[in-house]
């Protein structure tokens, strides 16, 4: 896998580069502008909100680029030097994944360091306030981005190599992966997330706990569903690039 | 390379999958070099991700082919990148070569090359399938033949023998066939 893993940094080496060099280079710009002038509480948060803005930007291209890394090797000529190798799907659609890991670490690391700084600008008692404003599950919410995040990766991957081995022409591609992955989301919320989290729910009110339980403040229950959706999605895009996909 | 929707497929008694790849060495017509890449990066990933490749050998016939390692693959014309192509198919030590039109849209000059490095590779414990609407050029090469037309055989046999029963070439009776 890590040799799949090096051939994937190399394709695309310069734009991982750029990207979180831009990111950096707009942070230090706007923590420099806000360090050098006495304190306007406006102008921070201005700031801050131009700091997020460019951080969701980036965000974007690494949701589209871990879409790009499968799609370009099924409907590109370079998937002969992908699907000709003797490799195991799951060690191909791994090297990816790990490549997307990591980038959503670093723009991780970047954002929420830039983003503290940033916010430790604003002064004390703004500070305490909006904290105590947020009630925040951190460890459940960032582990259902995280899940969720990657459930919607593979969901398309999956999507797109369905449509691989249904479509030897690549002319109705397009509409055909788009058509699977929304009949997909319908599926998975009729008959998977939400009789779950309505049974949750249900029981939440009979015992009288929180009643707002719903795929963000369900916490671990979501986490637990995306995980059992990402290893499934995981398993049939593997499968179908070993076994099924037309090259 | 498609799915078959009838029948099946093995090689060296197994379904297409790992085993059989590391088995089989295929050239495809198409351009499917990474952009990025310069010919000793072809070479690497190659000697990477194909234990039987031999970077000895491919380095030979980067030398018969005319070839540079530091060139680029987005700047080779149409007959350069046939000769790498070929070259990082042949240099592998592979049971099965299938050679998918290795002469199509190339010069004179590197099709002589290219045949000649088919005809190098040859070995008895080797097959190499070719796919060509160019017989001409091939025709030295031909042991056993397959006239294929709509995804049927419509004539096969072996090269001698169809030679002498039917008293011309294989290239004309191509063109008798189609």
């Amino acid at each position: 896998m890590m040799t799949l893993f090096k051939y994937e940094i190399y394709r695309r080496w310069r734009w991982l580069v750029l990207r979180y060099a831009a990111l950096i280079i707009i942070g230090a710009i706007l923590l420099n502008r806000v360090s050098s002038t006495t304190y306007q509480y406006e102008f921070i948060g201005e700031s801050m909100g131009k700091f997020i803005f460019s951080s969701l930007v980036i965000f974007i291209i690494i949701i589209v680029e871990g879409i790009n890394m499968l799609k370009e090797d099924l409907f590109e000529e370079c998937g002969y030097l992908t699907f000709t190798i003797p490799k195991k799907g799951r060690t191909i659609l791994a090297s990816k994944l790990v490549l997307l890991f990591l980038q959503l670490s670093f723009w991780t690391i970047i954002s929420i360091g830039f983003g503290s700084i940033l916010f430790s600008k604003l002064p004390y008692h703004e500070i305490v306030q909006i904290k105590t404003q947020i009630n925040f599950y951190f460890f459940p919410i960032v582990l259902f981005i995280l899940t969720a995040f990657f459930n919607f990766v593979l969901m398309i991957h999956f999507s797109l190599t369905l449509t691989k081995t249904l479509l030897v022409n690549k002319k109705y591609s397009g509409i055909l992966s788009i058509g699977i992955f929304f009949f997909l989301v319908y599926l998975i919320e009729k008959v998977y997330y939400g009789p779950f989290l309505n049974q949750i729910k249900h029981i939440s009110l009979e015992i009288g706990s929180r009643s707002n339980i719903d795929l963000l403040s369900g916490g671990y229950t979501a986490v637990f569903l995306n995980i059992i959706l990402t290893a499934i999605f995981f398993t049939a895009t593997t499968y179908l690039l070993e076994n099924k996909i037309n090259i | 390379m498609l799915k078959p929707s009838q029948g099946e497929i093995t090689i060296d008694n197994k379904k297409p999958g790992v085993y059989t790849k590391s088995i089989v060495s295929y050239l495809p017509e198409t351009n499917y070099l990474y952009k990025w890449m310069k010919i000793k990066d072809a070479l690497n990933y190659f000697k990477d991700l194909y234990s039987d490749f031999d970077v000895e050998r491919a380095r030979e016939s980067l030398k018969f082919m005319e070839l540079e390692e530091e060139e680029k693959v987005t700047s080779l014309s149409k007959g350069m990148m046939g000769r790498l192509k070929l070259t990082l198919a042949l240099s592998r030590k592979a049971k099965l070569y299938l050679l998918d039109e290795p002469l199509n849209g190339i010069d004179p000059i590197s099709r002589e090359k290219i045949i000649t490095s088919i005809l190098d590779s040859y070995s008895e414990k080797t097959s190499i399938l070719i796919c060509s609407h160019l017989i001409y050029y091939i025709e030295k090469l031909l042991d056993y033949v397959f006239f294929l037309s709509e995804g049927r055989i419509i004539l096969s046999g072996d090269a001698e023998e169809l030679r002498n029963k039917r008293g011309m070439s294989i290239d004309k009776l191509f063109q008798e066939v189609f």
